[in-house]
C-alpha cells in the first residue's frame, strides 16, 4: 500500500510526486500508482455492482422523474394530481407493450407461433396412423419444400460471413437432433405427457444460453413473463 | 434402463432446442434470413437420415401423408418467421418464448378443429400464457 491524495482537480497523486499544498488535499492510503483521474474510476465494479441504468432520454412534462428529488413536487408545480402507485406502474407497462406492437419482430414472433399451431394440428392428424419416425421423415419433404422456394427466392450474397452460415448450420442439426431425441423417449414407451412437458420447457434453456452467452438483458417483467411462460407450457403440455 | 433413457433423451432433446435459438440468433447477427434458413435446413436435412422408417412410407393414406408432409411446411415456415423476428431486433430469449406459446392457440382452436373440449385446467394454461405474453412483450424502447 502506498499513500496518495486528492486534488482539488480531482486527480490521484502518489506521495512520491510533487507533493500537493496540504490546504487543498485529503490524505489517504492508496495503493500504487496513481494519477488517475477520477471520472475514470469505475466505483460500481470496484465495489463488484452492476453499474447503475441510466435512462436520458427526454420526458414527457407530465411524467414523473425516475429519481425525484427530495422537498420538490413537480407534480404539484404543474399544477397536477400526483399519480397513485397502480398508476405509476401501470403506463411503464402500458407503454412497453405498445411499442413493442409498433415492432415487426414482435409479429414475426406472433406469426411462427401460429405456423407452430399449424404443425400441432397436423402432428396431430398425421400420426393417428403415421408412426412417429417415419412422420418425421415425410415432414422432412415439407421443410424441404419450404428450403427450394426460400433459395428460389435468395440471390446469392458474397458477403454472406462463413460464421453466420455455420452457426445457421448448427441450429439446423441441433433442430433435427431435438426431434430426433423426442421421438426416440416416445418410443422408450415412458408417460408421453411426462416427455412433452420436459421438451417444452426448452425455451427456458434459450434464455439462460441468450443471458449467458449472447449477453441479453430481461427486465422485472419480462421474467415475470418467463415464469408465466413455464406455467403455461407445463399445463398446456400435460 | 427405459426408466432412465427417456428422461435422458428427453434432456438432451431439451438442450438440442434450447441451442437452437441462440444458434439462429449468432446467425441472423451475421447473415440474412433467407441464407440462415437454407443453411439450417441442411443441417436438419442432414441428420433426417437417422430417421428413415423401415416401412415404405407410401403404405399410409394420402391424407395422412399430405398431413405429415404439410407439418413439415408449418415448421419451416414456423423457423423462417422466427429467424425472422430475430434479424428485426428480436431478443432470442423473448423470440423464443414467445413463439413457444403456441399450444395456448392449439388448445384454443381445439374445440373447434378436433371437436375437443377444454377443461378449467386448460383455461388457467390459457390464462398464464396471455399473461406470460403481454409481459414477455414489455420491451423497453431503449433495449429493443
Amino acid at each position: 500500500m502506498g499513500t496518495g491524495s486528492l486534488t482539488s482537480q480531482g486527480v490521484w497523486r502518489s506521495a512520491s510526486s510533487e507533493a500537493p499544498r496540504s490546504s487543498d488535499v485529503a490524505q489517504v492510503a492508496v495503493p500504487e500508482p496513481f494519477a488517475v483521474p477520477l471520472t475514470d474510476l469505475d466505483i460500481d465494479a470496484d465495489l463488484g455492482l452492476a453499474p447503475p441504468s441510466l435512462d436520458l432520454r427526454p420526458r414527457a412534462v407530465s411524467e414523473p422523474s425516475a429519481l425525484p428529488l427530495p422537498g420538490l413536487d413537480r407534480h404539484a408545480d404543474l399544477g397536477l394530481q400526483p399519480p397513485s402507485p397502480a398508476q405509476r406502474q401501470t403506463p411503464t407497462l402500458a407503454v412497453a407493450v405498445g411499442h413493442t406492437l409498433r415492432t415487426k419482430w414482435f409479429w414475426y414472433a406472433m406469426a411462427s407461433s401460429l405456423c407452430w399451431t399449424g404443425w400441432a394440428f397436423t402432428a396431430k392428424l398425421g400420426s393417428k396412423e403415421i408412426p412417429p419416425a417415419a412422420m418425421e421423415f415425410v415432414s422432412a419433404f415439407g421443410f424441404l419444400l419450404v428450403s427450394l422456394g426460400v433459395v428460389r427466392a435468395k440471390t446469392p450474397q458474397a458477403s454472406d460471413s462463413r460464421r453466420g452460415q455455420g452457426y445457421a448450420l448448427v441450429s439446423g442439426i441441433l433442430l433435427a437432433l431435438g426431434g430426433i431425441c423426442l421421438y426416440g423417449a416416445y418410443r422408450t414407451g415412458y408417460n408421453a405427457s411426462m416427455i412433452t412437458a420436459v421438451t417444452s420447457l426448452y425455451p427456458m434453456v434459450t434464455v439462460l444460453c441468450a443471458v449467458g452467452f449472447l449477453r441479453e438483458r430481461l427486465n422485472r417483467m419480462q421474467v415475470l413473463g418467463l415464469l408465466f411462460a413455464i406455467a403455461a407450457m407445463s399445463i398446456l403440455s400435460l | 434402463m427405459n426408466a432412465s433413457l427417456w428422461l435422458v433423451l428427453a434432456i438432451l432433446g431439451l438442450f438440442s432446442w434450447g441451442g437452437v435459438g441462440v444458434f439462429q440468433k449468432m446467425s441472423v447477427d451475421r447473415v440474412g434470413v433467407r441464407t440462415a434458413f437454407v443453411w439450417a435446413s441442411a443441417g436438419f436435412m442432414l441428420l433426417q437420415t437417422l430417421v428413415i422408417p423401415s416401412v415404405a412410407t407410401l403404405n399410409y393414406s394420402p391424407k395422412s401423408l399430405f398431413c405429415a408432409a404439410l407439418n413439415g411446411v408449418c415448421n419451416g415456415l414456423g423457423i423462417l418467421l422466427l429467424l425472422a423476428a430475430m434479424r428485426h431486433g428480436g431478443k432470442a430469449s423473448i423470440v423464443e418464448s414467445l413463439a413457444a406459446l403456441y399450444p395456448v392457440f392449439v388448445v384454443m382452436l381445439s374445440p373447434a378443429l378436433l371437436r375437443e373440449r377444454l377443461s378449467g385446467f386448460h383455461l388457467v394454461g390459457i390464462g398464464c400464457a396471455v399473461l406470460a405474453c403481454i409481459l414477455l412483450s414489455a420491451e423497453s424502447p431503449a433495449s429493443s
